[in-house]
Formats: structure tokens, sequence, C-alpha cells
């Protein structure tokens, strides 16, 4: 049915996903929800790129192209919400940022 | 076989890595065992006969994201040796990270 | 791997909640079943694809989707590339706020080695993408990686580019992809449909002025904030060997 690799890397993928969700939702701090994002982005990329390799002979070049604009894509969407991350620390007042990091310190 | 193994070898330690990045109490470290996911998932293109994603991956995903991941840390350290130096009569031993 | 991922999370410092924890698990099983359920299977578009590749110009496949077949794919991303470079730029003031030290003699004369040699290597990854892997997006990521170690040590090499040529170079891609997509359809043809003779000139100048656009709005994102046009060492940008090799 599924070749070895494609059943491995094709879980890796769904796992990497699920981990990454966990992270989102858990995290405090702003830059390891980025992180989690990113973690989420690569298993759909390792999902898409199983989904090419596994399922017939011949490699399908779509998913691989697609991938590709994604992660260019996501290198963008990081940059922007890095920017964003540092312009919230920067612009909270004292109180909220020692809130936001005291919730961060809990993790 | 031998690839067998190396595929499952591999995913594992994507997936500790992951979950170490999430749960590493130091973001600095966090961001460097980011860095080394990314290296290893361009290992798991190669072995996905995915080479241009490869490239793409070590030299975006894992190069310029990590860059720009430490970058942001930096600022936000000045951000908070700021705030240290707003309020430097209280008591802050947990600063710098 | 679903032993490990519920173990992990158990002894993982409480991470998540025990309700996300089920909730997590519930979806990890979900996504896995739906994936390793019969009746999924499809041969993909590789049939069609190879069927279709002498048309394309180039020998690569991936290239041939990402700059032929779907091309739109590629302008949209150059777009995103553009908005994520204007979106990073809005959040801050114009200026410059790196204050370090000059780099030692070992560090700026091996970033003065190695900057040319990454030019190149890019260029060689552009041309190598017509019929193995290579492409604009891996030599645009090298130029912007190259750009991001002038920016780390704050070269000298930085102030002789000119500071205008920033905007008009990341403005470049998505615009010229923009224009070619724009004269098909005037033609009469399809939106991004090439001319078939000349689909091969078209796409070579399409990925050489992507991958330039391409490592620009990279090093420009790294840099965070928009150089000052008449400041010393306030830029984010490619020296002018980057420009040259590109061209």
């Amino acid at each position: 049915m599924i070749s070895t690799p494609a059943l491995v890397y094709g879980l890796t993928g769904l796992l990497l996903f699920v981990v990454g969700l966990a992270g989102l939702i858990s995290c405090a701090q702003l830059l390891r929800k980025i992180l989690a994002a990113n973690i989420m982005a690569s298993g759909v990329f390792l999902f898409l790129v199983t989904i090419a390799h596994g399922r017939g002979i011949v490699i399908d070049p779509v998913p691989h192209a697609m991938v590709l604009t994604g992660i260019v894509v996501s290198v963008s969407s990081t940059a922007v919400a890095l920017a964003l991350a540092c312009r919230v620390q920067e612009t909270a007042n004292i109180h909220d940022l020692r809130k936001i990091r005291a919730r961060g310190d809990e993790r | 076989m031998v690839g067998s193994a190396f595929d499952i070898i591999l995913c594992l330690t994507l997936v500790w890595l992951a979950w170490h990045v999430l749960t590493s109490p130091d973001l600095f470290k966090a961001v460097v065992l980011f860095i080394c996911f990314g290296l290893l998932m361009a290992l798991g293109w190669v072995r996905l006969q995915a080479p241009d994603v490869a490239l793409a991956e070590a030299a975006i995903g894992s190069g310029l994201s990590g860059a720009l991941f430490l970058s942001a840390l930096r600022r936000l350290a000045s951000v908070r040796q700021g705030e240290r130096r707003l309020d430097r009569n209280e008591e802050r031993d947990d600063e710098g990270q | 791997m679903r032993g490990s991922d519920s173990t992990g999370q158990s002894r993982g410092r409480g991470l998540v909640s025990p309700v996300h924890l089920v909730m997590l698990i519930g979806l990890f099983t979900a996504l896995s079943w739906g994936y390793l359920a019969p009746g999924l299977e499809s041969s993909g578009l590789a049939h069609r694809l190879d069927a279709s590749l002498v048309d394309s110009g180039v020998e690569s496949r991936v290239t041939a989707v990402l700059l032929n077949f779907r091309a739109y794919d590629t302008l949209l991303e150059c777009f995103v590339l553009f908005l994520g470079v204007v979106a990073v730029w809005s959040l801050r003031p114009v200026g410059s706020d790196r204050h370090d030290p000059p780099p030692g003699l070992i560090l700026s004369s091996l970033v003065r080695l190695l900057v040319p040699l990454m030019v190149l290597v890019g260029g060689y990854l552009l041309w190598a993408g017509s019929n193995q892997a290579g492409g604009a997006f891996q030599a645009g990521a090298i130029v912007g990686g190259a750009g991001v170690l002038l920016l780390l040590t704050s070269s000298p090499l930085l102030s002789a580019f000119p500071k205008g040529l920033l905007s008009w170079g990341i403005c470049l891609g998505p615009f010229f992809f923009l224009l070619v997509a724009v004269i098909a359809l005037g033609q009469g043809r399809n939106f991004m449909e090439y001319r078939r003779e000349m689909a091969a000139m078209t796409i070579v100048a399409l990925e050489a002025v992507a991958a330039l656009s391409i490592g620009l709005s990279l090093a420009a994102l790294f840099g965070g904030r928009r150089p000052e046009a008449h400041q010393e060492m306030a830029g984010q940008d490619e020296p002018s060997p980057g420009e040259g090799e590109e061209r």
C-alpha cells in the first residue's frame, strides 16, 4: 500500500503539525508562538512532499513547487510576525510587559 | 533496511527537536534548536528525493529564519534592558533572556 | 510515533492542559487515519506534466511547474514577499539601529571573500535550475544570505550601494512578473502563457529578475527598517557585485 518512507515521514509531518499546534495554543511568549507556527508549517510541507513521493512510481513535482513557494511565503510571514512581536514589546507599557513576562515565565 | 532505520531515527530526532523548541525554558536555546530542526528537515527532503526543496529549506527555512529569530531576540533583549533602566530600584534577577 | 507524542506531552511540564491533550491526540489520530485509510490513491499530475514538459522551455520539472504551468503561484509569492517588506518597513521609522563595533580584520576579510563567492553560487544555482535542482528561490536565498552577512558585519561595502536602488530592486520582481503576464494577456493568450518559442528566454529572464528581487527582499526583511538615503552605513541591501552577477 504505502511504502515505509512515506509512512514514516507522513506520520512525522502530521505529528509535527499537532506538536506545533500544541505550542501555538499554549505558549505564552510571542516568539515561541511564532516558532510553533513555523513547526506547524514544516509539518505541512513534510506531509505534502511525502504525498508527492509515496503515491505512484513517478514523483509528482507539483507539491514540490508548492512547498518551495510555501517556504518563501512562510519566511516572509515570519519576518512580519517578528516585527509585530517586537513592536508589541516596545510599545506596551511596563505594566503590560511585566504581565506578559510573568505569563511567559510560568511555562 | 539501513535507509528505513535512518528515516525512523531522523523522524524521531525531528519530533524531539520540535518538542524541545517549544518547551526549553531558554528562548535562545529554542531558536538554536529550531535552526538545527531546519537543517535536519533539509536532510529529510533529500531522503524524499526533493533536492530543490532541500536547498531552499537549508538556505531560507533554516538560515534566514534563524537569523531573523536571532535578531528579533536581540531586539527583545534590548527592550528588556530599557525596561530595567526604567525601574532599576526594583529587584530583578531573572533578566536578560 | 503516537506514543512519543502522548508521553512527551504528559511529561512536558504542563505545556498543554489535559483537555487540549485529548483534543490534540484525537486530531492526530483523525489525521493519520485519513492519511492511512485506503481509497485515497491518486496518480498525481506527474504524467500530464511529463507529457507537456517539452512545451515548457526548461528541462527541470519543478522549474517548469514554478515558472510556466503554475507561474501565477510564483507571481503571487513575489507579491507576498513585497508586501512583507512593506509591512516590516512600515512598523519602524526610517534609519539604522546598528551601533556595533567594526568587525575585526579576520571577519571583515572573510566576508569580503565570502560575499562574491555567495553571489557566484547564486548565479550558478540560477543557471542550474533549468535542468537540475536549483532556480530562482534558491539563488535568491543565497543572495539574501550574502546581504544578511553584510548587514551583520555592517560592512563598508553597504555604503557603496545606492540606497535608492533598493526599493526599485524590490519592486522590480513582482512588477516585472505582472508586466509579462499582462503582455501575454494583451496578445490574446492566457494570463502568464508564454509564446512557445520564447518560453525558455522568458523563463530565464523572469528567474534572474525574481532571484535578484527575492534576495534584496530577504535582506531587507532581515534589516528590519528602511535605510536612510543620506546616512552612512544605514543600508540593508546588496553590494553592487550582486547586481552585476544577476542581471
